[in-house]
């Protein structure tokens, strides 16, 4: 009985093993089979270089590209605070340029999705050109051309390569054999980028249309290296496939007079430039989609530090970017400034050679209740606004007598409850 | 209630609090959680991949964000292992005999937690500053008081796992504290939204939700140590004083429901 009993529970085992071995085998046979009839979602531009592939491999893709994610946002926040105050570091808030704080999360994330095209650029002209690592640049675009050889927007990181060899030696700090090195090969790589935009010009969809690597500024950068590096006739061969709007510039300049054969046609179209040079300035005219950041956040802090975070919120990072803010700048502007459009800029970071009018040392504040803030880093500003206007230092004040009051009722009220329980119960 | 039985009281909440923690500290996953600490430190170099020096921000934040986590471990493991194994393994009764009432028991065990949670933040934070320190030769004042900050945020939230561990099972514990702990961080976001939608009767059932369950958006951080400006001492004492009125709710209702439990 007992024989019989061993001999059918064996039986039973050996079932039970060749039917798992059977079922794993149909499972791989199925995944090989997806994998290979599907090749294309399974293995999108993969790259296994090294070990550490091989176990990015292993995470699912959603989560690799939820902590990128992450990465890239708390990077851009970054970007917008700025510098620390207590350590000396040489950038400046709201500009990637020189930023060595989002450069590490950066490089996280273009690990974890090597697919996302946005950040090479960013990264490449931020190492090449502020940080001066420029073959840590390259070697970055070439592993991100590695990662995307079959993307539609492949052409990105050769037009952010040709970018890196064109502007990281300048005519005005650089020997001229040094510059027309770099652009010589600068221009290979706008080469390869137009010919990618070219090939894959069906694929681009409207939302993957950028406002700087497009077809148009290859063809402008392309024609300025050419002429740079002495190839003239190619360089005007070239310019005439730019768009006529965009002929109205400098480098249009330049070949109009390459074209007339003038004599005083200088080497580098930059030279045309230089007298502009000294006071060339920008200001920023984006305006922000969102208002000031919930004001409870704040309550921690002392209301007259807000200032600077009202900036920060508004997704300027220096005092000197928020032009619009500034009425006398606004004045400024509005009142044809178009007869002369390099301006000097002034003290406090705008331009305010159209109008003489004297610095105010308070920000005033014409609400019910009347109180002045000092903001003596950033002097020019009489920051008015209407009523109901949001203001985020009557803002923070407010939250913090709110959000203070609310906190002591809720907490007198919790201890009474527990007194209460502590006696009854 | 006469001196001899407040220092009696206060003796017996000492001992089992001494016990809590030593049994905390003997502990093999606080070992761990410690030990996590250490290559994460060192993440602070190996992230450095283009030789760029060390960032403090980054590294300042990613501590925090560490600090908050582990933090976030201690509470939900530790504070589980007090209540819940005692009652299930009968030493309850054993103690019970000796203490004056189950709400000492409670505190004692509550203030257990809250040294193991000491400990750790002051080991943690301390970690944090000190390689800031040696590495950019500035002190971070925001971090110790950002680490306070988080402490009494935790602490809170010790209250509220033992009041929970009081009166259910393991399991229901650790779900109501977690949901507990995300509507605490967006209560104030909730009825902002519904006053602004003008929907009345959820902003009043959020406004009196507001009043039992902890506001933990009041220990907000990130801004203060990101953009480097000093809390107010005001605020810190008024965050204060609301964490241990809400830790004395907490724990006054979850002492109550111990004593009226038929164990």
């Amino acid at each position: 009985m007992s024989r019989q009993l061993k001999k059918s529970s064996r039986g039973a085992a050996r079932l039970s093993v060749l039917s798992a071995i059977l079922l794993l085998a149909m499972a791989l046979s199925a995944q090989q089979y997806i994998k290979s009839r599907y090749w294309n979602y399974y293995y999108p531009d993969v790259q296994v270089a090294d070990f550490t592939d091989i176990v990015l491999q292993t995470i699912p893709t959603q989560i690799k590209g939820f902590v990128a994610g992450i990465f890239r946002i708390t990077a851009d926040e970054y970007m917008h605070i700025g510098p620390t105050k207590k350590v000396k570091q040489n950038f400046v808030a709201g500009s990637f340029a020189g930023n060595t704080e989002i450069m590490s999360l950066l490089e996280l994330s273009v690990i974890l999705e090597p697919t996302n095209m946005e950040m090479y650029a960013v990264m490449s002209h931020n190492l090449a050109l502020y940080l001066n690592r420029f073959k840590d640049a390259i070697r970055l675009l070439h592993r991100g051309i590695r990662a995307n050889r079959n993307s539609p927007d492949l052409h990105k990181l050769y037009g952010a390569a040709a970018y890196c060899y064109g502007f990281v030696k300048k005519p005005s700090f650089a020997s001229h054999a040094e510059v027309e090195k770099n652009r010589e090969i600068a221009v290979n790589y706008l080469n390869a980028a137009i010919q990618s935009y070219l090939k894959n010009e069906h694929r681009l969809t409207p939302e993957m249309q950028d406002d700087f690597a497009n077809l148009q500024n290859y063809y402008v950068m392309k024609s300025r290296f050419l002429s740079d590096i002495g190839k003239k006739q190619e360089a005007l061969a070239t310019w005439q496939k730019v768009s006529e709007d965009r002929k109205e510039s400098f480098l249009g300049h330049y070949f109009t007079m390459l074209q007339q054969k003038e004599t005083a046609l200088p080497d580098f179209p930059d030279d045309l430039l230089t007298p502009e040079y000294t006071a060339l300035f920008q200001v920023s005219t984006i305006k922000p989609p969102y208002g000031a950041s919930a004001a409870y956040r704040f309550w921690l802090i002392d209301p007259a530090n807000l200032y600077y975070l009202a900036l920060y919120a508004r997704g300027f990072g220096a005092a000197s970017l928020l032009a619009e803010d500034c009425p006398q700048h606004q004045t400024a502007m509005s009142a044809g400034a178009a007869d002369k459009p390099f301006s000097e800029i002034s003290d406090c970071g705008h331009d305010h050679s159209k109008q003489p009018v004297q610095h105010h040392v308070t920000v005033q504040h014409q609400h019910s209740h009347d109180h002045q803030h000092d903001h003596g880093e950033h002097e020019g500003h009489a920051h008015q606004h209407e009523q109901g206007e949001e203001c985020p230092h009557c803002a923070s004040a407010k939250s913090w007598k709110q959000a203070g009051t609310s906190v002591m009722l809720q907490a007198l009220l919790m201890l009474a409850a527990a007194i209460v329980i502590r006696r009854l119960i | 209630m006469n001196f001899s039985a407040i220092r009696s009281r206060i003796s017996c909440i000492t001992a089992i609090a001494w016990y809590a923690f030593i049994e905390a500290l003997r502990n093999r996953l606080f070992l761990g959680v410690f030990l996590l600490a250490l290559p994460f430190a060192a993440a602070a170099w190996t992230v450095d991949v283009y030789q760029l020096g060390f960032q403090t921000r980054l590294v300042s934040d990613a501590g925090l964000t560490l600090i908050s986590t582990l933090g976030l471990l201690v509470v939900l493991f530790f504070s589980l292992d007090q209540i819940i194994p005692d009652i299930e393994k009968r030493t309850v009764y054993f103690i019970f005999t000796r203490m004056p009432s189950r709400h000492t028991y409670m505190i004692g065990r509550f203030f257990g937690i809250v040294a193991t949670l000491f400990c750790l933040h002051v080991f943690l934070a301390g970690l944090l500053v000190m390689i800031i320190k040696l590495r950019t030769g500035a002190w971070f004042n925001e971090i110790p008081v950002a680490g306070l900050i988080i402490f009494l945020k935790q602490s809170l939230l010790v209250s509220i796992v033992m009041l929970l561990a009081a009166c259910t099972s393991k399991i229901i514990t650790v779900s109501l504290s977690v949901l507990i702990y995300v509507i605490g961080h967006g209560l104030d976001i909730f009825r902002m939204l519904a006053e602004q939608s003008g929907n009345t009767i959820v902003a009043f059932l959020l406004d009196l939700a507001g009043i039992i369950l902890p506001d933990f958006s009041l220990y907000e951080t990130r801004i203060m140590v990101m953009h480097e400006i000093p809390a107010q001492t005001s605020a810190l004492l008024i965050l204060a004083f609301y964490t241990f009125t809400a830790i004395f709710f907490y724990l006054a209702v979850g002492g109550a429901i111990l004593k009226r439990r038929d164990l």
